[in-house]
């Protein structure tokens, strides 16, 4: 009975705190092999992803600072640039076009769309005011519509500053010498999967808006890019372009000049890793190179102590 | 008895009895809970808002309402950790104040006697008021102050035990008067009694009462004497009737319990401090945001027009300005680091169960293990250096045994000790020469057991108690039986029973000449059964030595052993007899009795005649006593020492006393040089200091300081405290004697106040030690038998000294070192989950972009990255804690803050800074600068700030084992788990819950299983991982490289010193073997009663005989 009421702690291990446990205690020459180990590692992968980077064929021509381009752009927007092959691409080839200086990731901008508007659902102004002030109706949109649905007192549909800024320029790619008939680009594969299924739908009266919210260029834009100078997929060609030339021509819509930026169109294949983009590798290469060299440095000094000097580095 | 001396002083209090209804004074119901069922919403909530970070919650709330500046589309979400935190605070409250509402019922429903319709009726506790006549039984503790009336004892005489007050566990008596006594002897007059009592309003003034009764047109005036105090209990005494003058909160003990302030550790304090610096930080950055923008959006305004149409928002630069400031001040809520709060406590709640679990800290003697009462001081313990002890039942067990005496200049009792089978309760003697039966040596038996205070108590198993007023006292007595003279108890005759080897014997103690502090020896006459009367006294050799009769042999024989003892550490005392004639005693006691009726002199009188009869002694034995230690204190206090913790003893017994135990504690040693400041006088004590702190002794050896509460009055009181805080600088043992509790508790406020950046721990096991337990950073009590008031007060509770090494070297400096880096872990923590939102306002124009989704973003601290530190934190072992006990040098990390000090915490926050920031550009340009599949598709914002987050998740999770240094299987699984639950949680917003129920995540929508279906991802973790964790380890080779190649510094004064205190005292050897000057001219001597502790009646007028 009065053990029991015995106020003794327990005596197990968890009370006690004698827990089975690990403490690593590696000796500092096992530490250094540790990190030879790592860093050949670290050199493995990253001379892996440069050589995946430096296998993708990248060109990237700006056109916005073209003469053909450039000249009274607004009133004949057509222009052509050229693009010379020297070597074959391997299908498929993606092109891209890239502004710069344009924050899509400013806190006012990416937040100024209306995501029930976006998926399909009716709002009426009051609904997307909070959302897409500024642009709410067709007359904040700049578009001149004049229609049964529409005029220039109606809802934006889609709204907001986001969908107004909709980047509108086109390519057509002419192949010129390099024995092909047509260079086909293809529409279909742009968005991501998410985009397609869930975040982007067009309205049951698609008279309401003006754009179809369903068109992947549409979705592409809408995807707020992470940086200011950001690069965004336009089509997709799905066959070898050879080598030789080809011309570029370009509905040039859209106006940079306001915010100071550029435009380029990048055509580019992709390895297994995507585009071209050597930043991680290297990284990789220079992390392996300094667990390498670290290592070896302990290994080295930690025998030379031991046998020259007699010291235990441990 | 004059009239009116109480009117004159104080206002007061009229009671009648039979009470006037109705009563104008208290109930006798205390609550010391805080809440009730209505308040306590309301008023937790009032307490808790008192706190800066719940503020702070409710303003970011606020500011998340408001549609300009709100990051996560108007909802208040900071109010979910918000809740959770008031939740947890309200939660612990409530259940302290459950507890402390069962104690309070308990007590207010005890059970007590009330003189009722002519009838004693049982009442509960809360139902008696002031004015209510109670009668109280053996062992039952007083409901109320009370004045006694009556006692069932037909002397008057009551015992009571005040071990609840002040932890003395010896019997007090307390008296009635006479008329009262008399007059409600039959309970009959209780019907017929009234009476009118004036006494002083309720004050806490513990050892003061005065008052006056007027009952049945008889005046009477009452002292303390006559007061009964809630706490004690009566014991000894079979009833005693009462009146409450004092009920519940009124009564002096409720006056007197101290509301225990909330401490927090230095650890804590650092860390409230670097919060503030933190949330500058914070105001500054967002500062610089703001500015950033604002002049951004100045030059580019014009640029940006077409696509972020700003224009309507320009009007005012300023608006810009304080919008941007306020919205980065909600993205960087989770900066300061406000969930560590939480965190902290919580961690060092679950600490302190350990701490009450730990094994070695259990007492099996008296079932008592490790209590913690403040759990928010674990780190403290690590972080201590002054401890402040007290003696008596702290580093003694207050048991005093019999060791040896001396007989006729022949010393008896051997260093060795008795068996545990053998050994028998006061008494250590092993000596095989001694025959206790020798004739010779009866006499020194008899007047063992005959010259006492003690009172016998049958205990219910018939066994003979002994109720000593002091622990000396008792051991002579037991010594006394253990030679086969035992004290049986005493008869209404004043007669003394003694059974002398197996025959009863009565002996009549005529009178008793009490102790004194100024006699510093008592008497008895006593007349021995063959009709002859004796004086027996017993005293200090240096008071005794001077009344004894020249011409002995073997006093110098004697006196040499005496000295040998007092060396030895023990307590000596020397008996003395004479025979007297019966005229000589009765023209002594005429004179004797005069002096007891003098009620103005009493004392100095008595103190006269008694000079009369104590003189022409003869020596008849020299007895010594050993103060008993606890198990293993030198030993602990030498560790403790060598850590670099300097111990101070503060006691209140006399200078050679402490001395003694300082040898035998290991405190004091040989080669240390001692001043001793115990002048009375400011002049004398100023010499005495400048004597002290002229010598070249500080250079030469270790120095101690011996002080004794007189002088250090006269010290605290005038400039001489300069000279005294120089001196105790350099000293690095301090004893304190003769303080009281109220100087204990100076001294450790003028160490604090001396030296603002040290801890200070105190350490004590009776209510005179609860004033310094309060007063120092930790309060430890030593939980035992006695009275739990300085167990109540302190914070932790030990049952024995040497506890206080495991608690100091292991949870101590465990708790610090784990306490420091949770503390500054979670700084990084927070830095490195919102510093990345800082660091892509480059990209994105400081425009005040959150990135992450603002429901993960709180539940950040939660759920993904609480747990592994709050398991590191309970169960990381640097050592086996064994191991820890054998190093002194492991306390240093604590004394010198190694793991908080301003650079290790600031290169935790460095080390936050910079990997958010190759985080944030690591994860940016692998995911959005370019296509990262072969499909060409390329990731945006939302991708790269899951990457953020899932990085900072993960490289959080793993931080901890940069630090830990033991893995258990269920750390590691929790770390793994707290990564797969932030990717669970990621995926079911983002992927499986229906767009629709959760549109805020619309932006992220499918941005996890983006990232995770491609390589770079892992290359990313895999890259980051390596580069944070790479670096340190190479750092730290580097710094031990380069300390193996200097010369290594001059360790040499260190050995030495260590051997010198690691000498334990061998147990078979003499305690020390120092002769001191000092030893030889104060010998301790073991005596440390009080007045108005003697069993018999000295007031006159109950004497029987006269």
């Amino acid at each position: 009975m009065d053990a029991e009421k015995s106020n003794k702690p327990g005596n197990s291990a968890l009370k006690q705190q004698k827990l089975k446990s690990w403490s690593f205690k590696m000796s500092k020459i096992v530490l250094g092999f540790f990190y030879i180990f790592c860093g050949s590692f670290f050199l493995i992968i990253g001379s892996v992803i440069v050589s995946e980077s430096n296998s993708v064929i990248e060109h990237k021509l700006r056109y916005d600072n073209v003469d053909a381009c450039k000249a009274d752009w607004k009133t004949r927007p057509l222009c052509t640039i050229k693009l010379e092959l020297d070597e074959k691409m391997p299908s498929p080839v993606f092109v891209y076009y890239e502004i710069t200086n344009m924050y899509q990731n400013h806190r006012r901008y990416n937040k100024n769309r209306d995501i029930k508007q976006l998926m399909g659902k009716t709002q009426s102004k009051n609904d997307i005011d909070s959302y897409c002030d500024p642009v709410k109706t067709m007359g904040d949109l700049g578009l001149i519509v004049n229609n049964y649905y529409l005029n220039a007192k109606s809802v934006a549909n889609p709204c907001g500053l986001m969908a107004k800024t909709f980047f509108n320029d086109t390519y057509t790619i002419n192949p010129i010498t390099s024995g092909i008939a047509e260079v086909k680009i293809s529409f279909d594969e742009l968005a991501w999967e998410t985009d397609k299924d869930e975040k982007f739908k067009n309205n049951d009266n698609m008279h309401l808006q003006w754009t179809d919210v369903e068109n992947q260029h549409f979705m592409v834009w809408m995807s707020t890019a992470g940086l200011p100078t950001f690069k965004k997929l336009w089509g997709k060609i799905k066959h070898d372009l050879p080598k030789g030339q080809y011309a570029i021509t370009i509905q040039n819509n859209y106006d940079i000049s306001d915010f100071d930026g550029e435009k380029a169109i990048i055509v580019s294949t992709t390895s297994g890793l995507g585009g071209k983009m050597s930043f991680l590798g290297i990284l990789c290469l220079i992390v392996g190179g300094i667990s390498f060299l670290g290592g070896s440095a302990v290994v080295g000094l930690g025998f030379y102590l031991k046998k020259i000097k007699g010291i235990s580095i441990d | 008895m004059e009239r009116g001396s109480v009117q004159n002083t104080t206002p007061e209090r009229l009671i009648y009895v039979p009470k006037l209804e109705p009563s104008h004074f208290i109930p006798n119901s205390i609550t010391t809970c805080k809440y009730n069922f209505l308040t306590f919403l309301p008023k937790n909530l009032w307490f808790q808002f008192q706190k800066l970070a719940n503020i702070y919650f409710l303003i970011i709330a606020v500011l998340q309402v408001i549609p300009q500046i709100t990051v996560s589309d108007g909802v208040p979400n900071i109010l979910l950790p918000l809740g959770f935190v008031l939740t947890v605070s309200a939660v612990k409250d409530l259940l302290e104040d459950l507890n402390r509402r069962k104690s309070d019922n308990e007590e207010n429903n005890r059970q007590i006697l009330k003189w009722q319709n002519s009838n004693w009726e049982s009442l509960k506790w809360m139902d008696i008021c002031v004015g209510d006549v109670v009668k109280v039984r053996k062992n039952e503790y007083f409901p109320a102050d009370l004045i006694l009336l009556s006692s069932s004892e037909p002397n008057g005489l009551c015992y009571i035990e005040t071990k609840n007050l002040d932890g003395e566990t010896n019997l007090k008596h307390k008296l009635c008067c006479r008329v009262l006594h008399d007059m409600l002897h039959d309970e009959g007059a209780l019907d017929r009694f009234f009476a009118e009592i004036i006494c002083e309003i309720p004050n806490p003034m513990i050892y003061e009462f005065k008052g006056k009764i007027t009952a049945m047109d008889t005046e009477v005036m009452l002292g303390t004497e006559q007061f009964l105090l809630r706490g004690s209990s009566l014991r000894n005494t079979e009833w005693i009737i009462g009146i409450v003058v004092y009920s519940g909160h009124e009564t002096k003990i409720m006056l007197n319990s101290s509301k225990s302030q909330n401490k927090f550790s230095f650890l804590e304090a650092r860390m409230n401090d670097e919060i503030i610096n933190i949330f500058i930080l914070q105001v500054t950055i967002c500062l610089f945001c703001a500015l950033f923008y604002v002049i951004w959006f100045s030059h580019t305004s014009s640029d940006t027009e077409q696509y972020l149409e700003l224009d309507e928002h320009t009007e005012s630069r300023l608006v810009v300005f304080i919008l941007i400031f306020f919205t980065w001040m909600l993205i960087f809520t989770n900066f300061v680091p406000i969930s560590l709060i939480v965190t902290l406590e919580m961690v060092k709640f679950v600490q302190g169960i350990f701490i009450s679990w730990d094994i070695k800290m259990y007492y099996e003697e008296n079932d008592t293990p490790a209590r913690v009462q403040s759990s928010n001081l674990n780190e403290e313990l690590g972080q201590i250096h002054y401890i402040f002890s007290d003696k008596t039942g702290t580093l003694t067990c207050n048991i005093m045994e019999f060791r040896k005496f001396c007989i006729n200049g022949t010393s008896y009792g051997t260093n060795k000790r008795q068996g545990p089978e053998s050994k028998k309760p006061a008494v250590d003697f092993v000596d095989p020469s001694f025959d206790a039966f020798a004739e010779d040596y009866q006499e020194f038996l008899l007047h063992l057991a005959l010259c006492h205070t003690i009172v016998t108590e049958k205990a219910e198993n018939g066994e003979i108690e002994y109720k000593a007023s002091s622990p000396d006292e008792l051991a002579l007595v037991s010594a006394a039986k253990f030679f086969g003279v035992e004290l049986l108890g005493r008869n209404g005759n004043q007669e003394v029973i003694i059974s002398v080897h197996g025959e009863e014997k009565a002996y009549q103690v005529l009178n008793i000449l009490e102790f004194s502090s100024n006699r510093k020896r008592m008497s008895i006459v006593c007349r021995f059964p063959n009709g002859k009367l004796y004086l027996l006294c017993k005293g200090a050799d240096t008071m005794l030595l001077p009344r004894l009769q020249r011409d002995q042999r073997n006093i110098e024989k004697s006196w040499e052993y005496l000295e040998a003892y007092a060396s030895e550490g023990l307590r000596t005392l020397v008996l003395a007899t004479r025979e007297l004639s019966d005229d000589e005693y009765e023209a002594w006691n005429t004179e004797y009795l005069r002096a007891m009726g003098d009620i103005v002199n009493r004392e100095k009188l008595v103190s006269q005649v008694n000079e009369l009869l104590e003189k022409n002694l003869l020596l008849t034995g020299i007895t010594a006593i050993e103060d008993k230690l606890q198990d293993g204190v030198p030993a602990a206090i030498s560790f403790i020492r060598e850590a670099g913790i300097k111990v101070w003893v503060l006691t209140g017994d006399k200078i050679e006393t402490a001395i003694n135990i300082g040898f035998s504690s290991a405190l004091l040693t040989n080669e240390m040089s001692r001043a001793i400041i115990d002048g009375t006088s400011e002049y004398t004590v100023k010499f005495q200091l400048q004597e002290a702190l002229s010598g070249n002794r500080f250079n030469a050896s270790k120095f101690a300081l011996i002080i004794s509460g007189d002088s250090l009055l006269k010290i605290l009181k005038s400039d001489l405290i300069f000279m005294f805080i120089k001196l105790i600088d350099k000293a690095d043992v301090v004893l304190a004697c003769r303080v009281s509790p109220q100087q204990k508790a100076d001294l450790v406020r003028l160490i604090r106040d001396v030296k603002p950046n040290v801890r200070t721990l105190s350490i004590g096991d009776g209510a005179n030690d609860v004033n310094m337990i309060l007063a120092a950073h930790v309060g430890v009590g030593i939980a035992g038998l006695e009275g739990n008031q300085a167990v109540r007060a302190a914070d932790y509770s030990i049952a024995q000294f040497a506890y206080l090494k495991r608690l100091l070297f292991t949870h101590g400096r465990e708790c610090y070192r784990r306490n420091a880096n949770l503390i500054g872990y979670n700084f990084y923590k927070n830095l490195l989950l919102t510093l990345p939102l800082f660091f892509y306002g480059i990209f994105s124009a400081f425009s005040g972009q959150i990135l992450y989704s603002m429901w993960t973003y709180q539940l950040f601290n939660v759920w993904f990255a609480s747990f592994p530190i709050m398991i590191y934190a309970i169960f990381d072992k640097d050592k086996e804690f064994h191991k820890l006990e054998q190093m002194p040098e492991l306390y240093k990390i604590g004394l010198k803050d190694k793991l908080f000090h301003g650079i290790a915490f600031w290169s935790w926050i460095v080390e936050g800074v910079l990997e958010s920031v190759v985080l944030t550009i690591v994860s940016v340009y692998s995911i959005c600068y370019s296509s990262t599949e072969s499909n060409g598709r390329i990731m945006g914002m939302w991708e790269v700030s899951d990457l953020i987050y899932s990085l900072v998740v993960i490289v959080c999770n793993l931080r901890v084992f940069g630090f830990s240094l033991t893995f258990y299987w269920f750390s590691v699984l929790i770390s793994f788990l707290s990564v797969v639950m932030y990717f669970l949680t990621s995926a079911i917003l983002t992927q499986w819950l229906p767009i629709e129920t959760y549109l805020d995540n619309y932006d992220g929508r499918g941005s996890t299983a983006k990232i995770l279906q491609v390589a770079n991802t892992y290359f990313v973790i895999i890259i980051v991982c390596a580069g944070i964790f790479i670096i340190a380890p190479i750092i730290k080779y580097i710094k031990k490289i380069k300390k193996l190649l200097t010369p290594p510094p001059k360790y040499k004064e260190i050995p030495e010193n260590d051997n010198e205190e690691q000498v334990e005292p061998d147990e078979d050897l003499p305690l020390s073997t120092y002769t001191p000057l000092l030893a030889r001219k104060h010998t301790g001597f073991a005596f440390s009663g009080e007045l108005g502790h003697t069993p018999q009646i000295t007031d006159p007028s109950f004497r029987r005989q006269s």
